[in-house]
């Protein structure tokens, strides 16, 4: 479907000629900009500036981008509720638990820092539970069973 | 389908560009905007050239190296920009809904489909006084250069370029310098632009 009419007709003729420009020779281009009294140097540098502003402008919104998606995790992270067992050793009891139901967390949590499960400061247990609790480790039903 | 570019690589395309390139790009720029008239919505070249770039570094257009120069990627994402926008307008317009007037019937008296005769809703009163105006302040600016004015006839026609040599019996260099001619005439009728 068209719609015909003076408009229709006009916007051709502008179509043909936004077309020529892509085919003139370079020769031809530089005559067109000097014919309108301009400066082809001038004119070059504007159309840079304008090109080299769109670079900027995507730089700008991927960083946003970027910034809003950091923004969401960490309140998502925030929104992650949990309950630590309230004397360090009932959260030391949890966190051998873990280790035990889940081996390979031993290997990440304590191996990285050449300490033995028994080394752990309370402090040290309490910061792997959350950490634990941060990935959703500790809702894993398993771990309720049979207290702690 | 290959990876968008990055912003250095774009970057460095930029830089490359001579200055007949950049200037090439600004003009095809902006009779792109002339041509889709009101469908640019007040966007300028700027605005084209530079939603050209940032559509090739998000990756909603690919720039093929292998295929074309930076400067024929860009001129061809610019061309599908504006024929998206002119698209966006048109179907603006064919949501726009039927009056009951314009459903008629047949003589007949059997009802006719109307999506099957329609044709997209005139530009309206206005805006067809606007063009009405421009042909005429340019067929008046170029009253004295027979081959323009035949030319336009011709592409007003719906013609193409080679028909339109072949009907006027003018080679290609002579429908160019035509079209040199119009590029460097119409500037001077409408310094502001067709639809300022």
């Amino acid at each position: 479907m068209t719609y015909k009419g003076t408009d229709e007709r006009l916007r051709r003729i502008l179509d043909t000629v936004a077309e020529s420009v892509a085919e003139a020779t370079d020769a031809e281009i530089l005559e067109d900009v000097k014919a309108q009294g301009k400066n082809p140097a001038v004119v070059a540098q504007e159309v840079r500036t304008v090109l080299l502003r769109g670079v900027i402008a995507h730089g700008k919104t991927k960083l946003r981008a970027a910034q809003i998606q950091h923004e969401q995790q960490v309140v998502a992270l925030r929104r992650i509720r949990f309950s630590l067992p309230d004397t360090p050793a009932a959260m030391r009891a949890l966190l051998a638990k873990v280790l035990t139901l889940v081996p390979e967390y031993e290997t990440a949590l304590l191996t990285a820092q050449y300490r033995g499960f028994s080394e752990l400061s309370d402090e040290d247990v309490r910061q792997h539970l959350v950490q634990l609790a941060q990935l959703g480790v500790l809702e894993d039903p398993k771990l309720r069973e049979g207290g702690n | 389908m290959g990876r968008s570019a990055t912003d250095a690589e774009v970057r460095e395309a930029v830089g490359s560009l001579t200055d007949t390139d950049l200037a090439r790009l600004g003009s095809y720029a902006w009779w792109r905007v002339q041509a889709i008239g009101k469908a640019a919505r007040g966007n300028k070249r700027e605005d084209l050239l530079q939603e050209a770039i940032v559509r090739t570094l998000d990756g909603r257009r690919t720039w093929n190296r292998s295929a074309v120069d930076f400067i024929g990627h860009l001129i061809g994402v610019m061309r599908s920009i504006a024929s998206e926008w002119v698209e966006s307008l048109e179907a603006e317009r064919h949501e726009e809904p039927l009056l009951e007037s314009e459903l008629v019937g047949n003589p007949d008296g059997t009802a006719v489909n109307p999506f099957q005769s329609a044709v997209l809703p005139a530009p309206g009163f206005e805006k067809t006084l606007e063009a009405k105006d421009s042909v005429s302040a340019i067929r008046d600016f170029f009253r004295d250069d027979p081959e323009v004015l035949e030319i336009m006839e011709g592409l007003a026609a719906e013609l193409k370029g080679p028909e339109i040599c072949e009907i006027l019996g003018i080679t290609r260099t002579a429908y160019e310098t035509v079209m040199r001619r119009l590029r460097r005439g119409l500037p001077k009728i409408f310094p502001e632009g067709i639809y300022p």
